[in-house]
């Protein structure tokens, strides 16, 4: 019995449809005489062919089975046959090699652009290949924009010796929708050359970008995503503290420091780009929390006071190939930073002081799958305390983060339960990630040191549908140690009154109401906006205590809805707009609180 | 070693995880290297390098009321002065008085052990200085033009149509320059004294204008006080120097002021005990200034006055909590007894400051 699962019959059409496609315009081209064409000899083939029988290649194929599309691929080549045929069969076995995770992959790109050297379709393959299979945590943007770029300028060059065919203008739109996702954490572009729509003169010339991030929320945690139940839990157990208040809390207390303040935070950021040198911030930032901070632990909810941070700093970033070894993304940063009302009992006392910070992150294909290692390391060389003690004057805090991913791209054999029958079938689906990461942040009083650490495990599916499930666990711990200055030599100990622990369980579910992969030119647009991504986020957490006072345990759930536009009118700008709400339930304080957030980004940086 | 080597799975994700490991590495240093000197402390120090000034009392209590800066918009700081130099802005609240204590570890009333002492101290001397604002009586100041006595302030006559001190006040009453105080007199502190016989030119210790002959004021020639002829300066005339104010003045903020002086103060060494359950420990000693002599308690004007505390006759002790206090009344509240004719109260919006520095064991 055959069972008709909507989804294959979506995909073999999809198939036969870009086979169709590409055959015509072969046959089309079949007319042309080999010297019509500069640089290769043969038909002018549709490069689209090369993406068709990838695909044929690869369709319901395990990567065992690829790796046998490839030998076959191999055994086909044949050297009395004309270049463009040769140059299009290179193509196939750089895309499977790129499929595959195979190292040398670019180097069957480059086969197949120099044989074929007036075929921009081979360019922009080459230049998918950069944006989108290489890199870690971003693009090889450098190598992904000089072929797009030299794929516009071959486009320009069929255009005006009359051979650009129809595909051409497919090659055209899937190039240009690329350069304009690639740039699009960047902002809106300043200068012509790199802004939508590109033109081939865009490669060497330089980029300059606006990005500004407004956001805007009303919760119990802050922007960096911390953990409340941590940051409330700690600020009792300080308050109670005998070098504080001496005393247990109140329930009142107890309760009102579970709070939610209104938070602003301003990113601005002026991006300088050329394809030698990679990205060169230049940045601003303003941060608001309104009455957020306790001005004092020994009435820790007498007074809550605002905090105010501003930073002008500069940052840079580039992704550099490695490989045979791996891909290496260089980031990092630094900020002037001037801070008011973190100081206690100084809540006009104004800060200012250094931060640094690296973000190196490494990544390389383990067969089709992707193994990635980011890390994070920021020092901030926060004032010290105006004229105290100079052992206990000393402020510092270093941030350490390591995150190990491993990302499995092979296709899966997966349930068809929606439609189906329930028979299992085999989908490349967009990614199954598993990673396991630690954050340590060290903050330095004096002799004294809060030590937070996160450890977390997850995952992420990225079906080939149109949803996506991360489910996270992370256990916080926080320890305070100190030393003894009366000790001759002196020992570090932990001061007990000051550990907890707590364990969070997050589920994230994702829907693409709007999916940017199902239009790989750009979508259709109203007023100069075209819409590109719609996605509904649905966030679960839960919270409870491990170790240590259990008041802030939690549950937490919401809806967020992200929506990406691009621009097209003046330089074509990517914007993302996200609004959310979560309800949050302290269930042993009775307490139930209403947050929101609010986003509007005009580029990016990390989100 | 081939790259090849590095492509294998495993021995990636175990360089991968080694590289991660050494960057965990890269952590803060040792809480133990902050430490400036371990051990007990065993020789003369400034109490500022080993004792926080934490403990906020009275007023101080409540944020807002008592604020310290250190070492900024300090005093010229007296000659030699050791450790920090400290600035405590005081507003009025409700306790009516404020003081603070150096703490070690800060904030510690008697939860935790003190910092160990080795030597054996003579005595703890420092620097203070204190100044407030007064309430100015209505009336119009010297060099005015009038045309009868009551448009001038009290003290003052409507001489030849402007305001002239009269030399009217008797010894013990209020008075802003000297001028308004009768006979051989000085105004000191809003109040008219006898004048001392001080000649231009002698010394007059602490600034003060008590000490010079009636018709001078101490004023500062070659960085010491010595008693001159008074400046033409009188209540808000731009100042330089106070060589430029009137006897009774001082060049505050580039104004001349009335010169006031703040108190009594209360020192003292040592003297945390527990007050409440669960403190369990206390200072082996407690020795304030007031009952170390027959001194009475201290007033304390704008101009550094340096005070000894005699550990002498404390014994000998081997850790302090509390190293070094002082606390004083928000001036004229509740401890002086208000005339009702009393001209010349504290500017109650306006804090009063007290300077300290130089808090040093020896």
């Amino acid at each position: 019995m055959i069972a008709w699962d909507p989804r294959r019959v979506r995909q073999m059409l999809g198939r036969l449809a870009l086979l169709a496609l590409t055959w015509g315009a072969t046959a089309s081209a079949k007319s042309l005489t080999p010297g019509e064409v500069e640089g290769a000899s043969g038909p002018r083939l549709n490069p689209f062919e090369c993406q068709g029988r990838y695909e044929a290649a690869t369709g319901n194929r395990t990567m065992a089975q690829v790796r046998v599309e490839l030998q076959k691929k191999f055994d086909q080549l044949a050297e009395t046959e004309p270049a463009s045929v040769s140059a299009m069969k290179y193509c196939v076995i750089a895309r499977l090699k790129q499929r595959l995770g195979d190292s040398d992959a670019g180097e069957w790109f480059e086969k197949a652009i120099a044989t074929d050297p007036a075929e921009p379709g081979y360019e922009l393959f080459f230049g998918l290949y950069w944006s989108m299979a290489r890199g870690a945590r971003a693009p090889v943007l450098e190598l992904a924009e000089t072929h797009l770029y030299r794929a516009l300028d071959k486009l320009e060059e069929l255009r005006q010796a009359g051979l650009y065919r129809d595909y051409h203008q497919t090659v055209e739109d899937w190039t240009k929708k690329r350069l304009l996702v690639l740039y699009q954490q960047d902002g809106q572009p300043l200068l012509p050359w790199k802004a939508y729509e590109q033109t081939g003169a865009g490669r060497l010339a330089p980029g300059a970008f606006a990005s500004a991030q407004l956001r805007l929320s009303q919760d119990t945690r802050d922007f960096f995503y911390n953990s409340e139940m941590r940051t409330f839990t700690g600020e009792k157990l300080f308050a109670q503290s005998d070098v504080r208040a001496d005393r247990p809390l109140t329930d009142r207390e107890t309760w009102d420091l579970a709070r939610a303040p209104l938070r602003g935070q301003l990113d601005t950021r002026l991006r300088l780009r050329h394809n030698f040198i990679g990205a060169v911030d230049l940045l601003y930032s303003a941060y608001q929390s309104r009455s957020g901070q306790i001005e004092s632990f020994y009435m820790p909810t007498t007074n809550f006071v605002d905090v105010n941070v501003a930073h002008l700093g500069a940052g840079y970033e580039r992704v550099i190939p490695l490989y045979p070894l791996f891909d290496l993304r260089l980031a990092g940063n630094y900020k002037r930073i001037e801070r008011s009302g973190a100081t206690e009992f100084l809540p006009e006392r104004r800060e200012q002081f250094d931060s640094f910070e690296l973000k190196p992150s490494f990544s390389r294909f383990v067969g089709s799958d992707k193994i990635t290692l980011d890390l994070t390391y920021v020092n901030m060389n926060i004032t010290d305390l105006p004229g105290g003690v100079p052992e206990q004057a000393l402020r510092e805090k270093i941030i350490r983060g390591g995150k190990l991913e491993y990302a499995l791209y092979s296709p899966l054999t997966m349930p068809a339960f929606p439609f189906g029958s329930g028979e299992p079938y085999r989908a490349a689906t967009r990614g199954w990630a598993f990673y396991v990461g630690a954050l340590q942040d060290d903050e330095t009083y004096g002799v004294r040191r809060v030590v937070r650490r996160d450890l977390y495990a997850g995952t992420r599916f990225d079906s080939p549908a149109r949803w996506a499930l991360q489910l996270q666990g992370t256990y916080y711990q926080s320890r305070t140690i100190f030393v003894d200055p009366n000790q001759a030599a002196p020992q570090e100990r932990t001061d007990t009154t000051q550990n907890f622990a707590s364990a969070r369980g997050t589920a994230i579910y994702q829907y693409r109401l709007l999916d940017p992969d199902r239009t790989p030119g750009i979508g259709d647009s109203a007023l100069g906006f075209a819409p590109d991504m719609l996605n509904l986020v649905i966030p679960v957490h839960w919270e409870a205590a491990v170790e240590g006072p259990t008041d802030y345990e939690n549950v937490r759930g919401g809806a967020e809805l992200w929506f990406k536009f691009f621009q097209q009118g003046i330089g074509g700008t990517a914007f993302l707009l996200t609004v959310g709400y979560d309800a949050q339930y302290f269930y042993n304080l009775g307490k139930t609180m209403h947050l929101f957030n609010a986003g509007l980004r005009m580029g990016w940086g990390d989100l | 070693m081939r790259p090849d080597f590095l492509m294998r799975p495993l021995h990636l994700f175990l360089g991968f995880l080694a590289l991660g490991a050494g960057w965990g590495g890269c952590g803060p240093v040792d809480l133990a290297g902050n430490v400036q000197r371990a051990g007990p402390i065993d020789g003369p120090f400034a109490v500022s390098d080993y004792f926080s000034q934490s403990g906020f009392m009275g007023d101080g209590m409540l944020s807002g009321f008592l604020t310290a800066s250190t070492n900024e918009e300090c005093k010229a700081r007296p000659p030699q002065a050791e450790g920090n130099c400290y600035r405590f802005s005081y507003e009025l609240g409700s306790e009516k008085w404020a003081g603070s204590y150096f703490q070690y570890p800060a904030n510690n009333w008697g939860s935790q052990p003190g910092r160990k002492i080795e030597a054996t101290f003579q005595d703890v001397s420092f620097f203070i200085a204190a100044e407030y604002s007064v309430t100015l009586p209505r009336g119009k100041g010297i060099g005015v033009s009038c045309s009868a006595l009551a448009d001038c302030r009290p003290g003052l006559d409507c001489d030849a149509g402007s305001c002239q001190p009269a030399r009217s006040q008797p010894l013990g009453e209020h008075c802003l320059v000297s001028g308004e105080c009768q006979g051989e007199a000085q105004c000191l502190a809003q109040l008219c004294v006898a004048a001392g016989a001080g000649a231009v030119g002698e010394a007059c210790a602490l600034g003060s204008d008590a000490h010079c002959a009636a018709g001078l004021h101490c004023g500062v020639e070659n960085d010491a006080y010595k008693c001159l002829a008074e400046g033409a300066g009188d209540v808000g005339a731009t100042c330089r120097t106070r060589n430029d104010c009137r006897a009774g003045l001082y060049c505050r903020d580039d104004q001349c002021a009335p010169k006031t002086i703040l108190g009594p103060f209360n020192f003292q060494v040592g003297g945390i005990a527990p007050t409440k359950p669960g403190l369990e420990y206390s200072d082996p000693i407690g020795v304030s200034y007031f009952a170390s002599g027959d001194q009475p308690q201290p007033l304390v004007g704008p101009d550094w006055q340096q005070f000894t505390i005699d550990l002498g006759s404390a014994g000998a002790f081997d850790s302090l909590i509390g190293a070094f206090m002082w606390a004083v009344p928000f001036p004229q509240i509740d401890v002086m007894t208000e005339p009702s004719d009393y001209p010349y109260l504290a500017d109650r919006s306006q804090p009063v400051v007290i300077y300290l520095d130089g808090v040093v064991f020896r």
